[in-house]
């Protein structure tokens, strides 16, 4: 394996063992696993810069007469047989990806390439892995003696190209295309994290490589900020969709960081009873439950028989997550008790639900401060309260996990967490993450 | 006739990109800034003040650039200067910006010190416990928080302007001397000349510009709101530095007061301008130089580590951020050790972080003219035609008085 660092500058030599130019550049084309290097870019006396098949390098070899790292580069063809061309503008080449910021979808961070490393897999000549580290650091800055020399106590760190998410506009294209953009593969609130350290193009660049929902819990996840430089560029109709597949508590969340004029505009253009919800909760004090709570829950009259009961799941198909307790409810939506689903889907199908359900319950008015309803989830072990106005009509649902990122302190919050993940990675090099041999 | 009337919603637009500019344009005047000011008043009287009208022009012309380009690619300077120049160029300009940054932290420093003396407060304590207060702020707060109480500084500054006035200057004079151009040729004034355009132009500043507009997300499209902000920014800055110069030339430099530092500016002010003008002075100096302490070790340690890649953001752990709070800690610890040396010039130190400032400007505004004329990278917001020009020959200049500058220092008999 070579670094580009190593390879940039080297002489070129034709077959007859003349020297034609040095290489400045490599060409790649993108791949799953590895980037295929397909053109060999030099620069011959005159200066052009000038493009080559890759398949006329014969070899990458030493030269004896100097020390070994000197790997000049010789081609299989006289030069006249080259017939070179000249680079596209948008060309993908090597130098690109040096020097620039990209994701390491691997370690869930932004991190600047200092060094690339091209290897030979099976017959063909690829972009392995980045550099990344100190070492490649002090290589590229000290020039490969010294480096060797200072660096030689500090491992490589390298990451491979199968988790390499670059950030150049025209490589971003060119990845959205091949529908195979990695980051799209990590949670929501993952990627929430890595767009605050990226600029606001490189933001929508990856956003719009989601698909719908993902995009949508992006949104709900990130920090304000990002929240509302997605919205500024963003269609109206794009936002409306995600908004009306997202929760109402979620929508009011990111209709509250709107500009007035868009919030209006959104509003109008919402279905009716969606707009209503998420205005209504959009209503409550900042402080209160009322603002964080879920709208969507499951309630059946108490009149029900527990065969009917099961038949209304059945219709509704509610997520499994909001069937663990079902709410019992008068006919004017007023809470009277609960049911687990454990008993329902045991008792026997006549039975009515008023009589099964359990009446001791705990439940949060609408107006109960969140550290008030922190309180309460922990104190009686809950993971799920309902929410009812002062009339106990039953209003929606609190959830644990919502609450808890609310009442969390803020420099908790910005102590990023990312779930630790495994190096999937088995290169056929067998090399591991870090430490590389040449 | 119709009134030209300001739609309420081009007014909001305006507030709500404001911010960068007027933050910039107060930290701009730091306790350095200050000193050198009073030394330029102090030194060479009115006939200095004229050089304010071109450095003015000419420090709207590069922060218009660096909120150009923050708004444009949504990068910060130090970023796009990696990006562009790759890392041997970056590398020996983050040395520049870093020698240049460390050594305004010690005048900050020496502003508080000098500030302390006035009220009669030991350096050797005051200043330890203001280096302490510093870290405290940077580990327990919220940068951004802390940024906006700053921006209440804007109050310290009316005290110059104030001063400015106690000091009766006559008027017409100034105001003569202001747009008649004239220049010395000696050694001292081609220090002081640039140290004023090092402290007004501080190489840091752009870079603290161009990040604040990448962190308030103004896009391109509203760039132009955000063009007027600088400007009035900028603007702004210079009217401090012009109360400043002219405060101390219609008293120190009329009654031939030499001065070494600018605590005995506002000790020198007393007699000639009353007690309040003495005690405003220092408490502005004291202000200023803790505000520069605090945000310089910051504000480096973060370019630096934008440019070379490591982990920054005081969110992260020691750990995981290791070069990033090394550089605030070693900033800090060694400007604080320079200053607790008995007997040091604290007034050279002062004049000198300008000047460093001063030389390093050039290197950075070329740096800037090559990235802001890429059309790769800015697209249809690059220079025109007649802004390359103005900013080339700036730069040209600018490197013509710092290399005088070097060679009088180096053969003091080179003017005479």
């Amino acid at each position: 394996m070579v670094y580009f660092s190593q390879l940039k500058g080297r002489s070129v030599y034709d077959s007859s063992g003349k020297n034609i130019g040095s290489l400045v550049d490599m060409a790649f084309t993108d791949g799953e696993k590895y980037a295929e290097i397909c053109h060999l870019i030099y620069s011959s006396r005159n200066k052009y810069r000038k493009k080559i098949p890759w398949r006329f390098v014969k070899e990458i070899k030493d030269n004896p007469e100097t020390s070994r790292l000197d790997a000049d580069v010789y081609l299989n063809a006289p030069e006249s047989e080259l017939n070179p061309t000249f680079e596209q503008e948008k060309e993908l080449i090597v130098s690109r990806l040096v020097d620039k910021q990209i994701i390491d979808v691997d370690g869930l961070k932004v991190v600047r390439v200092n060094d690339v490393l091209l290897g030979k897999i099976e017959e063909s000549f690829c972009i392995v892995a980045v550099c990344v580290g100190a070492k490649s650091f002090i290589r590229s800055l000290a020039g490969e003696r010294l480096g060797e020399i200072i660096g030689s106590k500090i491992r490589e760190n390298i990451i491979p190209w199968e988790f390499v998410e670059p950030l150049d506009p025209d490589i971003q294209k060119l990845h959205v295309k091949l529908k195979r953009s990695k980051i799209a593969d990590l949670h929501p609130a993952d990627i929430a994290d890595l767009m605050e350290d990226l600029t606001y193009k490189e933001r929508e660049l990856i956003f719009n490589a989601l698909d719908k929902d993902k995009a949508a819990q992006t949104i709900i996840e990130s920090e304000p900020e990002v929240q509302k430089s997605f919205l500024r560029t963003m269609k109206l109709n794009n936002i409306l969709e995600i908004l009306e597949n997202i929760p109402p508590n979620h929508a009011a969340d990111i209709i509250s960081v709107m500009p007035e004029h868009m919030r209006s505009d959104i509003f109008r253009a919402m279905n009716r009873d969606a707009a209503k919800k998420i205005r209504e909760i959009l209503g409550y004090p900042d402080m209160s439950v009322g603002s964080i709570m879920h709208t969507e829950f499951v309630a059946v009259p108490g009149d029900y028989t527990a065969q009917k009961a099961i038949e209304f799941l059945r219709k509704t198909k509610p997520a499994s997550d909001k069937m663990y307790r079902i709410y019992v409810v008068d006919s004017e939506h007023k809470l009277l008790g609960f049911l687990p689903l454990g008993i329902l889907v045991t008792a026997p199908e006549k039975e009515k639900i008023q009589e099964l359900m359990k009446t001791k319950i705990i439940k949060l008015n609408i107006t109960t401060s969140k550290q008030d309803a922190a309180n309460a989830l922990s104190k009686y072990n809950l993971f799920v309260l309902p929410v009812v106005d002062q009339n106990n009509v039953l209003k929606g649902v609190v959830k644990a996990d919502d609450v808890i990122s609310e009442v969390m302190p803020k420099a908790w919050k910005k102590r990023r967490y990312f779930a630790s993940r495994t190096r999937r990675f088995n290169g056929r090099n067998g090399f591991r993450d870090k430490g590389v041999m040449q | 006739m119709r009134k030209p009337k300001i739609s309420r919603s081009r007014l909001l637009l305006f507030l709500a990109v404001l911010g960068p500019g007027l933050i910039t344009a107060n930290v701009d005047n730091d306790a350095g800034g200050i000193t050198t000011y009073s030394v330029a008043g102090a030194q060479f009287g009115y006939p200095i003040l004229w050089t304010l009208i071109p450095i003015t022009f000419l420090l709207v012309l590069v922060q218009e650039m660096c909120a150009r380009m923050g708004a444009v690619t949504g990068k910060g300077l130090a970023d796009l200067i990696r990006e562009n120049f790759g890392i041997k160029i970056t590398f020996f300009i983050m040395i520049g910006l870093l020698v240049a940054n460390f050594a305004t932290t010690v005048s900050e420093f020496a502003g508080i010190a000098a500030a302390g003396e006035i009220f009669g407060l030991t350096k050797y304590i005051l200043v330890p416990m203001c280096a302490a207060a510093v870290l405290l702020f940077t580990v327990r707060f919220n940068y951004k928080k802390l940024e906006k109480i700053f921006l209440l500084m804007i109050l310290f500054y009316i005290s110059y302007i104030v001063s400015g006035i106690l000091a009766h200057p006559d008027w017409t004079e100034v105001g003569r001397q202001f747009i008649t151009p004239s220049f010395q040729f000696s050694s001292a004034y081609l220090i002081v000349l640039v140290g004023v355009i090092g402290t007004t132009i501080a190489p840091w500043m752009q870079f603290y510009l161009q990040s604040s507009v990448v962190e308030k997300g103004i896009r391109a499209q509203d760039y132009k709101y955000s063009r007027v902000e600088v400007i009035l920014g900028c603007i702004m800055t210079d009217v401090v530095s012009f109360f400043i110069i002219v405060s101390c030339a219609a008293t120190l430099f009329l009654n031939g007061i030499v001065i070494s530092s600018a605590g005995d500016a506002a000790i020198a002010l007393e007699p000639l301008a009353g007690t309040l003008a003495k005690e405003l002075f220092a408490v502005g100096l004291f202000g200023a130089g803790l505000f520069g302490a605090f945000i310089l070790p910051l504000a480096t340690a973060f370019y630096v580590c934008e440019a070379f890649g490591w982990e920054s953001g005081l969110n992260k752990k020691l750990k995981e951020a290791k070069q990033f709070y090394v550089i605030i800690g070693v900033i800090i610890a060694v400007s604080l050790g320079i200053i607790l040396i008995p007997e040091m010039p604290l007034l050279q130190i002062m004049l000198l972080s300008q000047v460093v400032n001063g030389m390093v400007l050039p290197i950075i505004l070329v740096a800037m003219l090559f990235i802001i004329n890429n059309e790769r990278i800015m697209g249809e917001w690059v220079n025109s035609r007649f802004y390359n020009i103005a900013c080339w020959i700036s730069t040209v200049i600018l490197i013509i008085i710092s290399v005088v500058m070097l060679l009088t220092t180096f053969f003091p008999g080179l003017l005479g």
